[in-house]
């Protein structure tokens, strides 16, 4: 495979993935990412992926740490390609997608390498040169004399190096792609377990569709909040509840408080992206969603309840997984 | 649905935390802010596809905006959040801009901080929002 078989599809197809991604990796760290905090992980995983072409075509003896095991070329490449895109994708400059397309097409990529590090070679002179160009965007260095690439060029120019190098190597780009996107999404879930997503004010278990939440376990944030909410009792939660519904405000139809203590209340699952992911994969639903939120904001104004309005994206149209968080953050 | 937000129950604010916590939990006016700019950013920094959903939630920002702000903590960060979201929907702000006065702000953050870098933080970004006049007044 080389730059020109890499399908448009199969390009959008890893365009998609890496917002969808960095949506969902937001979660996981303290901090917004931009061009250049991507630019900063292309370093990061070129060190990988050289770890592995040292090891593999330069028979050198790189360390190996089992409880981090990095030694998987194609996965290592892989995770270049999405810090690349990601560079596109979090760029200042809005990206328009087919400016990349165009330049994946016409991207120069002089004489093949003679082998797998002179390809490394060349991938870190590409991945440099993006570096830079982010850093520049976002202010953190000064425009460097002479010419600088174009931003779509300076991305491609990275892409066709990985196809390249993906090609020495006999993989299948598109494909080892893929498989880093499922580990990937696999690491999130891990990473975000339900019972400790930012802003969780409970515990809630989920078997199959079934989600049992319950009261009173401790706040990401060290708030009780709940304490005294949970102390009012279910007859509390109900009333709570109906007020919920006079306001206009889908709860899921199977939603039953159980008796007793702490406060638990059971209701069936409802899948889809979280709002965060929403922003990039169906922004004009998250538009209605919010306005929707918003109504139901004012007019619980004058009532004794309130909403989290994350949590109330899960009864809008834009239906997130978490079933329970604080407020936006 | 859990946790039932009561008002009535609200508990008493502790620290500068759980002012600004609480706050957002609670009182309308800045939860309305907080979400209209959470989401605006979200959009903004999200996609390409996002920067028109942004510009599509000018009307409600504006209309939010329209309303005269608040004193407190979390009325200044978050209306100065919506503020900003709105400038940049609009053209006249950059993302880099918006993304640093996010993250200054970010409550989860804000939460790890001990109580004296909390009121350091607090004081930096007053600053800010008064250099930049995100004052929504």
């Amino acid at each position: 495979m080389n730059a020109v078989d890499l399908a448009p599809a199969q390009l959008d197809a890893m365009l998609a993935d890496t917002r969808r991604l960095r949506a969902a990796f937001a979660g996981t760290a303290d901090r917004d990412w931009d061009a250049a905090t991507a630019a900063t992980e292309l370093a990061v995983q070129l060190g990988h992926l050289a770890q592995c072409v040292r090891r593999d075509d330069l028979n050198e003896p790189v360390p190996v740490d089992e409880q981090r095991p990095i030694t998987d070329a194609g996965d290592e490449l892989a995770d270049v390609v999405l810090a690349a895109l990601s560079v596109w994708t979090l760029s200042a400059a809005p990206p328009r997608d087919p400016e990349l397309h165009r330049a994946l097409r016409t991207v120069a990529t002089g004489s093949p390498p003679a082998d797998g590090p002179a390809a490394l070679l060349r991938l870190v002179s590409a991945s440099g040169a993006l570096a830079e160009i982010a850093m520049v965007e976002n202010g953190l260095r000064h425009r460097p004399g002479g010419a600088v690439p174009p931003l779509p060029d300076a991305v491609a120019a990275v892409l066709a190096t990985c196809l390249t190098l993906a090609c020495i190597r006999h993989l299948d780009l598109a494909g080892e792609f893929a498989r880093m996107v499922r580990d990937a999404d696999g690491f999130i879930t891990r990473a975000q377990p339900a019972s400790a997503q930012p802003g969780e004010f409970s515990t809630h278990e989920r078997t199959g569709s079934q989600v049992r939440k319950r009261l009173g376990a401790d706040h990401l944030t060290g708030r009780d909040l709940p304490v005294p909410a949970g102390s009012a009792g279910s007859e509390h939660l109900l009333r709570y509840l109906d007020t919920l519904r006079h306001a206009g405000i889908r709860l899921p139809a199977d939603l039953a408080v159980a008796p007793g203590t702490p406060l638990t209340v059971t209701y069936t699952w409802l899948d889809g992206p979280t709002l965060a992911e929403a922003t990039s994969t169906a922004p004009a639903t998250v538009v209605t969603s919010v306005r929707e939120i918003i109504s139901w904001l004012r007019t619980l104004d004058d009532t004794d309840a309130r909403i989290d309005t994350n949590l109330a994206t899960s009864a809008s149209p834009t239906v997130r997984r978490r079933s329970s968080t604080c407020c936006p953050r | 649905m859990l946790p039932p937000l009561i008002v009535s129950r609200r508990p008493a604010a502790r620290n500068l935390f759980e002012e600004l916590f609480d706050s957002l939990c609670f009182d309308t006016a800045v939860t309305l802010d907080a979400l209209a700019a959470y989401t605006m950013t979200r959009l903004l920094t999200a996609s390409p596809a996002g920067w028109p959903a942004a510009a599509a939630l000018a009307d409600v920002a504006d209309e939010l905006l329209a309303t005269p702000p608040r004193p407190g903590l979390a009325a200044s960060w978050f209306r100065a959040r919506l503020v900003l979201a709105a400038r940049c929907a609009a053209g006249q702000a950059g993302l880099t801009q918006l993304r640093a006065f996010s993250a200054a702000t970010s409550v989860l953050t804000f939460h790890r901080l001990d109580q004296r870098a909390r009121h350091d933080r607090a004081a930096t970004v007053c600053q800010q929002i008064h250099d930049l006049g995100l004052e929504g007044a």
